[in-house]
């Protein structure tokens, strides 16, 4: 067989998080560490000044069925158009699986901004996710020949500024990229 | 020889991906992605690479030949399973890299098949591209030399 590979949101206690899969379903990033579809408890209170933030979305690749060769060449990115309203707006970073932090923050205002202060162990200071194209994707270390969870945590924030409008932000699609011997 | 042995029924093929390949070297013998038994070989496991004459990609559905390469002396495989995995979607989008590499007056050519799996679309290439979606470099092996 080909690797059968799934995405997971890692959230909960370091240093063993709870790994949901979330493939082919959708994750709200809301005002909590919690993986839901369709909650809108713990939404991100719009400032009224500077910015609030999601509880930080960690997501890891695993292998369910293994390559018979090699999985390598990881590589994470966006469709490079913010469509999540006014005032909003996404950061990503990346950090190892040995390093993870469980988001916290204020549940139903705001998360723990996303920084090397908060998450010491993130590779990069966050940026734009929008940044992150297929054209100039996000590299991620890591590679496998068996089942595991594997490769580089992709962290993401949403950030809400005060010209954000109330209700739920449009939603976007991020991609992994691997290749398979 | 039937090229793609073992795969005798639907219920069978349902359970590999929808393109395999197989490779045959200049002395006649060949060797498939999948015995009798159905294990998988990784091409990274090929033996003899220099002595691989044709490398042909099948629709395991079908058992229609979708691309061969035939080699020169001095080509080498590069061969990939390139997925592309969204959040949300359940199904990948896959593509097959297929093709060859050569050292040419101490020059590295190459020429690459991309091949979507959905669509059975091909597009060539020669160097990789780390600017387009599809023709990024690969991460070589010690028997592959990329540019």
């Amino acid at each position: 067989m080909v690797a059968t590979v799934i995405i997971n949101r890692l959230t909960g206690a370091a240093p063993t998080p709870t790994a949901t899969p979330i493939t082919s379903i959708n994750t709200r990033a809301n005002a909590y560490d919690t993986h839901s579809v369709a909650d809108t408890t713990n939404p991100i209170q719009i400032p009224a000044a500077g910015s609030n933030y999601s509880y930080w979305v960690q997501t890891q690749l695993e292998t369910t069925v293994a390559p018979s060769g090699t999985i390598d060449n990881l590589r994470w990115y966006t469709d490079g158009s913010n469509t999540l309203g006014t005032g909003v707006t996404c950061n990503v970073t990346k950090g190892q699986y040995a390093d993870y932090v469980q988001a916290t923050g204020t549940p139903g205002v705001t998360g723990t901004v996303l920084n090397v202060t908060n998450y010491p162990g993130i590779d990069d200071t966050p940026s734009d996710a929008f940044a992150k194209t297929s054209g100039s994707p996000y590299a991620l270390l890591g590679s496998t020949t068996t089942t595991e969870k594997f490769g580089d945590i992709v962290i993401y924030q949403i950030v809400v500024g005060t010209t954000a409008v109330a209700g739920a932000t449009g939603s976007e699609t991020f991609t992994f990229m691997y290749d398979e011997t | 020889m039937n090229e793609l042995t073992g795969f005798n029924t639907m219920d069978e093929k349902n359970n590999l991906p929808n393109f395999v390949w197989v490779a045959k070297y200049k002395d006649g013998s060949i060797i498939g992605q999948y015995n009798d038994q159905f294990i998988e070989l990784s091409t990274d496991n090929l033996p003899d690479r220099d002595e691989i004459d044709v490398f042909t990609i099948f629709d395991i559905k079908t058992g229609k030949k979708i691309l061969s390469i035939h080699f020169d002396e001095g080509q080498r495989l590069i061969y990939r399973r390139r997925v592309v995995l969204k959040t949300g979607f359940s199904t990948p989008k896959v593509y097959y890299l297929v093709g060859w590499q050569q050292t040419v007056n101490g020059q590295n050519i190459q020429s690459i098949a991309y091949i979507h799996e959905e669509s059975g679309q091909i597009e060539i290439a020669g160097k990789f591209r780390d600017d387009h979606p599809i023709f990024k470099p690969v991460q070589s092996r010690e028997w592959e030399i990329i540019v």
